[in-house]
């Protein structure tokens, strides 16, 4: 375009010229200024198109180099492995150039990679050889998934991915993932191992619930046989030691109960579900009236309160938390207990028991929900120590917190939430944990395929 | 016909306890008792039990050495003599299989033997009262 404008505007103006001077319009030396301005004008705007085109051209090319230069450098460097293998006329594929991480990953290895050298005269994988030539003939690009090799002897396991590269190449990128997989299989390992703990835990608790009951249903039993059929035979003190002997007795077994329940609690499968709180206190309140229907408690609890846990495990919050409600206010004539909801600081769903008993000192608050640990005399409220523990780990299992509120003689609060998530289940984090994407994290040139297929896919014509 | 009772109960305390409990309660009938599984098998299907007539309860614990409690049953229930005996486990286990199982495996009842002796000796009673006295035995087979 512009070099026949070049030509053809000084012979155009050459011949206007002629044309005008035989006219007589103007002279010889008018002529031959203007031509010379003209073409001097000419020349100076075509010597700065080109050059501003020069420019343009030759900044576009430093910048190709430039990204082509960041490109190599990122293949050269990256920790996976790049290799570039070419069809040749015979179909045979030929090592045509590896990255730094390509040869020395395998290197002294059976699998070592030699510039220059087939496919064949490399590896003995003919699955894989026709794979790549698939792909260096234009096939789609490959995600290989994790394939095994051993290399010097120690199993390896590799991550591969074949791409298809202009000049009836193939570009294979491949990583190293055997940590990985090694860190998974010690995943899985773990949690069977955990699993198998648990089920013998299960079993352990089973026979301590049958053998431990056995001897003192034995003990109570001769106790009491003792007592009636020896009645004439004791004195009062005799008696008396032996009542403290049942007594005995059926504390401990009470102490079984619950510490299976603790064990039971922490161990159980847990289920989510929406449970109507309101309705589970009812049933419980109407046990604890039928167990004492001496006792005048007013209960009053909120309607409708709905929370999302398990219910069987919700269940033993709410009977211990009330039973204790219960027998806390047994020296009132008249108890008050409440259960209701109201919103946490973060919008939460926050539960609460409260009753107007003989509640605690807030000084030694954080001991009531260690196992074992209590704030009254066994004396004057019986009781041994475990509930509120179980409380607290059915409450932690749900991802929430339990706390207490109270003062000596003006009752006690019990608050607690359900978290949203499965706080601390180690199945979960587990779970996550073992699930393998197949092909790995694979960057670069493998991307840079990825992106554009169009541009590959015919590359192997 | 005297009526008897099979006690199926390998622990000597809890063997002693139920015996002193029937007493109390006036449940006089004889009462047999086997110590472990093999035993309660010999006893209701052995070569002797075709001589005498059959037992009108079993107590059967399931925790028992050599033949365990639900095999025991399993057993009982598949011979036709035995079938319709009433058979009560009376058991220490609260494990929800074995309760399960002892119903699946075609026991009548199933009692857990509390720890408080009061109660078990309610228990003992109650059974007593039910299946001896109240409860219509089943006809003996072929007679």
């Amino acid at each position: 375009m512009v070099l026949p404008s070049v030509i053809a505007g000084p012979v155009a103006l050459a011949t206007l010229r002629y044309a005008a001077q035989r006219a007589g319009w103007i002279d010889t030396e008018t002529g031959v200024v203007v031509m010379t301005l003209t073409t001097v004008v000419l020349l100076a705007a075509v010597v700065l198109w080109a050059a501003r085109s020069l420019g343009r051209t030759d900044r576009a090319r430093r910048e190709a180099l430039e990204a082509l230069r960041v490109q190599s450098e990122v293949v050269a460097n990256a920790g996976i492995g790049v290799a570039i293998w070419e069809l040749d006329e015979s179909r045979g594929l030929r090592l045509a150039s590896a990255n730094p991480a390509a040869l020395e990953g395998l290197a002294g290895s059976p699998y070592a990679m030699t510039i220059g050298k087939t496919f064949r005269e490399h590896y003995e994988l003919p699955e894989l050889e026709r794979t790549f030539v698939a792909v260096a003939e234009g096939g789609p690009a490959q995600r290989l998934g994790e394939i095994d090799l051993d290399v010097e002897g120690d199993a390896r396991c590799f991550a591969v991915q074949a791409f298809p590269l202009p000049g009836r190449r193939a570009g294979v990128a491949f990583e190293d993932v055997s940590e990985r997989r090694r860190a998974e299989q010690e995943v899985v390992r773990a949690k069977d191992a955990a699993l198998a703990a648990q089920s013998e835990l299960e079993a352990f608790s089973y026979s301590v619930s049958h053998d431990l009951r056995a001897p003192l249903r034995g003990i109570d039993g001769f106790s009491q046989a003792l007592l009636e059929d020896y009645d004439a035979t004791l004195d009062e003190t005799g008696k008396d030691y032996l009542r403290r002997i049942r007594a005995g007795v059926q504390r401990m077994g009470v102490l079984i109960d619950d510490l299976l329940e603790l064990a039971r609690v922490a161990r159980a499968e847990m289920r989510r579900e929406e449970v109507d709180l309101s309705a589970m206190v009812d049933a419980i309140a109407a046990d604890l009236r039928e167990a004492e229907p001496a006792r005048d408690v007013v209960l009053e609890r909120e309607e409708g309160v709905v929370a999302t846990g398990d219910p069987k495990l919700l269940d033993v919050v709410l009977r211990n938390l009330l039973t204790n409600a219960w027998k806390f206010t047994s020296k009132r004539e008249r108890a008050q207990v409440r259960f209701g909801t109201r919103r946490g600081e973060q919008g939460e769903d926050v539960f609460y028991v409260t009753d107007d008993g003989a509640g605690f000192d807030p000084a030694h608050a954080d001991k009531l929900f260690g196992a074992f640990q209590r704030l009254h005399a066994a004396r004057e409220f019986p009781g041994n120590g475990v509930g509120l523990a179980t409380v607290r780990r059915v409450v932690s299992r749900h991802g929430g917190r339990v706390w207490a509120e109270g003062a000596v003689g003006r009752g006690a609060t019990f608050s607690f939430t359900l978290g949203g998530g499965d706080g601390g289940e180690a199945e979960a984090s587990l779970a996550a944990a073992t699930s393998s994407p197949g092909g790995g994290p694979i960057v670069g040139a493998a991307l840079a395929a990825e992106h554009r297929p169009e541009e590959h896919r015919g590359a192997g014509r | 016909m005297a009526k008897t009772i099979v006690l199926v109960e390998d622990n000597p305390d809890d063997e002693a306890l139920t015996l002193r409990a029937l007493k109390k309660n006036n449940i006089g009938n004889e009462v047999r008792v086997a110590r472990d599984g093999a035993e309660a098998i010999e006893l209701l299907l052995g070569a002797e039990a075709a001589r005498r007539p059959l037992p009108v309860l079993v107590l059967l614990d399931l925790k028992l050495p050599k033949i365990d409690g639900l095999e025991v049953l399993r057993r009982l229930r598949a011979d036709e003599r035995t079938r319709a005996i009433p058979i009560v486990i009376l058991t220490t286990s609260r494990e929800e299989q074995d309760l399960v199982r002892g119903y699946a495996l075609g026991a009548n009842s199933y009692v857990r033997k509390p720890v408080d002796f009061v109660q078990f000796s309610e228990a003992v009673k109650n059974l007593g009262l039910y299946w001896l006295v109240l409860n219509e035995v089943p006809p003996p087979i072929g007679s």
